[in-house]
């Protein structure tokens, strides 16, 4: 009787060791997948909303100034002065002026950076236009203007 | 005697079986128990510790961005000029907001002179002005008020705040 009793007990033991190694297998697999993601720059769901949100706040860029050349001459473009005032570098890939959408070769600003962008666009002068900067981080910055 | 003792192990078992049984199916039970409790906790703790990070993150971010808003809209600077014999324009510029004012970055749109547009940048030498003071005299180079003038200066402050003068011959304007 002894001798039954303490070869099930034993058996359970082995089970339970078993299974307590098995979950720490599985634990230390899942942490070496989060390194992995994390050092990849993946995120999950979650975790992913508020770091895209976060680093769409720390995003701050301002138009500073805006003047095209004379329409008349040949390679007239419209300039746009654009000011990083945020804590982020900050990369414009798309202008909207009125309803035009002008697919723009990207172009990084740093943070603290003021840069002028050369826009092959002209505008009509004397009429108010509004144009739209989009960057990576899908931050949008408008303002009306009139040349 | 032989009876008897064999009626006395049969009852031990009778008793003893269910019992064996009954320890470990118990037995069983608690170990999947904790494996359960143990797979919980660690799932549960690890996904608040790293959500509740991503949070404190987002958080700082909303208040860095509702506070250099903030201080943005209360930046404020009024400008008055003179000239000297020689037409070259001074300005004095006075900070009549709430928050220290750093100007760093200056353009100059010359519009006479086939639209030549220049970015100084003033990081090394910026005009740092407390509320209420004021800088005296401030050369803006290569702009004088003549008669053929015809050029934008505009200051941009460190929040991303533009003051723009547009100066056309004599003329000058500016909020004052």
């Amino acid at each position: 009787m002894r001798m039954m009793r303490r070869s099930r007990r034993g058996v359970s033991e082995v089970v339970a060791t078993l299974a307590l190694v098995a979950i720490t297998l599985a634990a230390m697999a899942i942490y070496v997948q989060a390194f992995n993601t994390y050092f990849a720059g993946e995120t999950g769901l979650l975790t992913g909303i508020f770091r895209i949100g976060a680093e769409q706040n720390f995003e701050r860029i301002s138009i500073a100034y805006l003047f095209q050349n004379d329409t008349q001459l040949e390679g007239a473009s419209l300039y746009v002065a654009l000011y990083n005032y945020g804590a982020r570098n900050s990369t414009v890939v798309k202008v909207v002026i009125d309803t035009d959408t002008l697919e723009y070769t990207p172009s990084t600003i740093n943070t603290g950076e003021l840069v002028l962008l050369r826009l092959n666009q002209t505008v009509t002068v004397g009429s108010v236009h509004v144009i739209s900067i989009i960057t990576e981080k899908n931050n949008v910055v408008s303002t009306q203007f009139r040349l | 005697m032989s009876y008897q003792r064999s009626s006395g192990c049969d009852s031990m078992l009778k008793r003893c079986l269910p019992l064996m049984k009954k320890r470990q199916r118990k037995g069983i039970t608690n170990v999947l128990g904790a494996i359960l409790f143990v797979f919980a906790i660690v799932a549960l703790t690890s996904i608040i510790a790293v959500v509740s990070i991503e949070y404190g993150g987002y958080i700082r971010s909303a208040d860095y961005l509702s506070t250099i808003e903030r201080e943005r809209s209360q930046e404020c600077i009024r400008f008055a000029h003179t000239t000297d014999a020689f037409g070259q324009l001074k300005l004095n510029i006075t900070n009549v907001g709430s928050e220290t004012i750093t100007l760093n970055n200056l353009m100059v749109h010359n519009k006479s002179g086939g639209g030549a547009f220049t970015i100084s940048s003033m990081v090394a030498l910026p005009i740092t002005l407390n509320p209420g003071m004021a800088q005296i005299n401030y050369v803006v180079a290569g702009v004088n008020l003549l008669y053929t003038t015809d050029c934008t200066v505009t200051f941009v402050s460190e929040r991303g705040n533009t003051y723009i003068i547009v100066i056309e011959g004599i003329s000058i304007w500016y909020r004052d």
